[in-house]
């Protein structure tokens, strides 16, 4: 409608005063509008009291309720009252209805009051309930109840619902965020697993085993920076983290010891290569964070480190009959001649450029695991060691050192007793010594299999026991012949393999001392072999003869070394005998042996040769 | 297990101690004697002091702090007649702390230093002993034990 002009409105207020009288002359005589209390008094005459007597009285005019107070009104009330009572005359005070029913409503509370004090008391008047109509049924105050609780409950329901749909919306706002991690939440984390500290606006960890007991005197702090190279704009990759770790540069990449035994005589020309190898990083737990991935290898390689200065140190000051040699990242020591120790700490970083030169191939089978193993537990207790209660003093300011070192001084030890305190093996004589228990039980294990893969009879048996020491190993060996394992018993062996010497124990209590020497164990296996075919051979002398047979011809056995005769003659006759031909194939002595045996003195000669590497003779 | 002897060993006439010293070693070495290092065994003298006298003056008693290289983390204390300690070498720093109640006499420290020597089963120490800068006298100290070499 923006065509139509605007219309206008005047507005004009409607109270004109009322015309009283108009003069002759035209004049208006206007009534004078009532006053506040005019008007006041005006309503009050307007009160019904409906019970009351208040008969409504016409408007008095308002002349005769100007400029009259509600005090004046109060003190007049009752002379006008008591005039008004006796002359009936219509009152001309406008409050004097509203005084009149007050009065009357006055009266009535008295009497209502008195009524009730006197009921009160129950002597002079009661109440009596009038009987009522059956109670309508229950419903309703329970319905009444139930709506009420309705109602309320709505009311619960709706704050809670509130709540809860706050609730799912911060949920859903951190399932968003969850790529954006906060800074803060993702230092919360580290903190969790490091050890963290503040200096100035840096913010640094520790990552060295100082804490743990380690004396090795790398700083191994990182620096904890956050990471801002981030694009809002682009898409947040996955591995996205604001929060990245400086590790120090030498402790960069993956390292560990590697330690193998190599039979070949150390060739001075190969002293110096630096192995360089990249074993396959070990496999990280899948939901830990790249950065305790990395804080976690840069440890390892300064344990590793540490281990290898611990043995070089050692490989220097120790002074042992064939010196250890200390080149670059390896040590070479001999535990026993024309056998090499080789520890060498294999340290590969993560360059690219190292990573092309490390594809060369190592063999993986002269890897000695478990040597890596201990030397990880070796230092590992070295480091509680200098935080055990034996180094700690009690009381707190007692000097620090060992528990007995302490006591030297007022006991009064003399040089050889303190030698004795101080010296302790060191971390590479631990290993050599274990080295060399390894070596020795791999070979008298080989020993024993390959002599029982040759010879096949008799047979020889080894239980290994299962629990070792890691200078100490025992196995129980059995030679049996087939077919007399029960008289074979007393051939059991107990050999209780040690650092350099392998000891033999028989069943009858004899020991035997053997070196390390391969051939040694060989000689003596064999020699139990023989007893072993003596004591079968022997059970069947004493064999009783329980069946006669009688074989006439000569049997010539040809055997690869020799011949073995077995002759009769004829001249005696009913006499028991048997001969039966025991083969027992000895495949390295090639024996075929032939018994024969009378139940009587022996009457003809026969001899039995069989020959043999040691030219034994069996009689 | 064994006794330890102590001796002094009167100084041969024209010859001053030192060179009464190297005769006896020479003496020991032509035995077969094998050398086997220095020692030296030191005494330090502390008596009570002053303040701590009684008003009825009684003297001061006489504590000596001895030391020995045999027993290299030990101090040795001992009143004349009376109580002996052992202990650490600590005792020291506690004497010091303790000026107040024992004054030492520099003046009067004794010691003897030499050379031990392994003989056979005994350890054979020759010393000479010394009081500030004069040498006194000569001790030997002949024990069982110690390391036994090879030649005997």
């Amino acid at each position: 409608m923006s065509g139509v002009r605007a219309v206008r409105i005047s507005i004009e207020s409607a109270c004109e005063k009322q015309v009283q009288e108009v003069g002759l002359d035209g004049t208006e005589t206007y009534l004078q509008p009532l006053s506040m209390s005019q008007n006041l008094a005006r309503l009050a005459q307007r009160i019904d009291f409906s019970q009351g007597s208040g008969s409504e009285e016409e408007e008095a005019a308002g002349a005769e309720g100007d400029a009259q107070d509600w005090a004046g009104a109060g003190s007049s009330a009752d002379q006008d009252d008591e005039e008004g009572l006796v002359k009936f005359q219509p009152s001309l005070w406008p409050w004097d209805s509203v005084r009149n029913n007050l009065r009357s409503a006055l009266t009535e509370m008295c009497v209502l009051y008195d009524v009730l004090s006197i009921v009160r008391d129950k002597k002079f008047m009661t109440l009596d309930p009038v009987s009522q109509d059956a109670l309508p049924p229950k419903q309703n105050p329970q319905t009444l109840q139930l709506i009420s609780k309705k109602k309320s409950l709505a009311g619960a329901a709706q704050i809670l619902l509130k709540g809860a749909e706050r609730l799912t919306k911060s949920v859903t706002e951190n399932q968003e965020n969850k790529l954006q991690r906060d800074f803060n939440s993702e230092l919360l984390r580290l903190r969790q697993h490091w050890k963290l500290r503040k200096v100035g606006d840096k913010i640094l960890g520790d990552l060295s085993y100082r804490s743990a007991g380690s004396l090795f005197p790398h700083h191994g702090t990182f620096e904890v920076i956050k990471n801002t190279d981030i694009d809002l704009d682009k898409k947040i990759p996955e591995d996205y983290c604001p929060l990245d770790v400086q590790i120090p540069s030498d402790l960069e990449g993956s390292a560990y010891i590697k330690v193998s035994i190599q039979k070949q005589a150390p060739d001075i020309g190969d002293l110096g290569t630096v192995n360089l190898f990249k074993r396959p990083l070990p496999k990280s737990k899948p939901g830990s964070p790249h950065w305790q991935t990395k804080l976690e290898a840069a440890q390892n390689v300064l344990l590793c480190k540490e281990i290898f200065a611990q043995l070089s140190r050692e490989a220097v000051q120790i002074k042992s009959q064939i010196p250890h040699i200390v080149v670059k990242n390896q040590i070479i020591s001999q535990p026993f001649p024309s056998l090499q120790l080789l520890i060498s700490l294999c340290h590969s970083s993560n360059d690219k450029k190292s990573q092309k030169s490390a594809t060369e191939k190592q063999s993986p089978e002269d890897h000695l695991y478990v040597l890596e193993h201990n030397l990880h537990l070796l230092i590992r207790e070295f480091h509680k060691q200098t935080l055990s209660s034996i180094m700690m003093p009690h009381p707190a300011s007692a000097p620090f050192g060992h528990k007995r070192m302490r006591l030297s001084g007022p006991q009064a030890f003399d040089k050889n007793e303190i030698n004795s305190l101080q010296s302790s093996e060191g971390l590479l004589e631990k290993i050599i010594k274990q080295a060399k228990h390894i070596f020795l039980r791999s070979r008298t294990a080989a020993t024993i299999d390959s002599l029982a893969s040759r010879i096949e009879d008799p047979q020889i048996q080894a239980h290994w026991s299962n629990i070792n020491d890691v200078y100490e190993s025992s196995v129980k060996v059995l030679i049996t012949s087939q077919g007399y394992e029960q008289i074979c018993k007393s051939i059991q062996l107990q050999l209780n393999i040690g650092v350099e010497q392998i000891r033999v124990v028989h069943r009858d209590g004899r020991v035997i001392t053997l070196s390390h020497q391969e051939q040694e164990l060989q000689d003596f296996l064999l020699s139990q072999f023989v007893m072993a075919l003596k004591v079968a051979a022997r059970s069947w002398f004493s064999f009783p003869v329980t069946s006669v047979k009688i074989f006439r011809k000569v049997t010539f056995y040809r055997i690869a070394n020799g011949i073995i005769f077995a002759d009769h003659s004829e001249k005696f006759s009913g006499i028991k005998w048997r001969v039966e031909t025991l083969f027992i194939k000895w495949s390295c002595l090639c024996l075929h042996l032939a018994l024969a045996y009378y139940d009587f003195c022996f009457q003809n000669s026969f001899w039995i040769i069989f020959f043999q590497r040691s030219s034994q003779k069996l009689t | 297990m064994g006794v330890t002897c102590v001796s002094q060993m009167p100084v041969a006439e024209g010859k001053s101690v030192q060179q009464t010293v190297e005769l006896l070693t020479r003496k020991l070495e032509m035995l077969g004697a094998e050398k086997q290092g220095t020692f030296c065994v030191d005494c330090e003298t502390y008596h009570t002091a002053a303040s701590t006298l009684g008003s009825q003056g009684q003297a001061g008693k006489l504590m000596y702090v001895l030391h020995n290289s045999e027993y290299p983390l030990s101090c040795f204390a001992l009143f004349e007649n009376g109580p002996w300690l052992i202990a650490d070498t600590n005792f020291d720093v506690l004497m010091v702390k303790l000026k107040g109640f024992f004054q030492s006499a520099k003046a009067s420290k004794i010691e003897t230093r030499g050379t031990r020597y392994q003989y056979c089963d005994f350890l054979v120490k020759v010393g000479t002993v010394t009081m500030g800068p004069s040498a006194r006298g000569i001790s030997v100290e002949v024990r069982p034990g110690g390391n036994r070499s090879s030649v005997c």
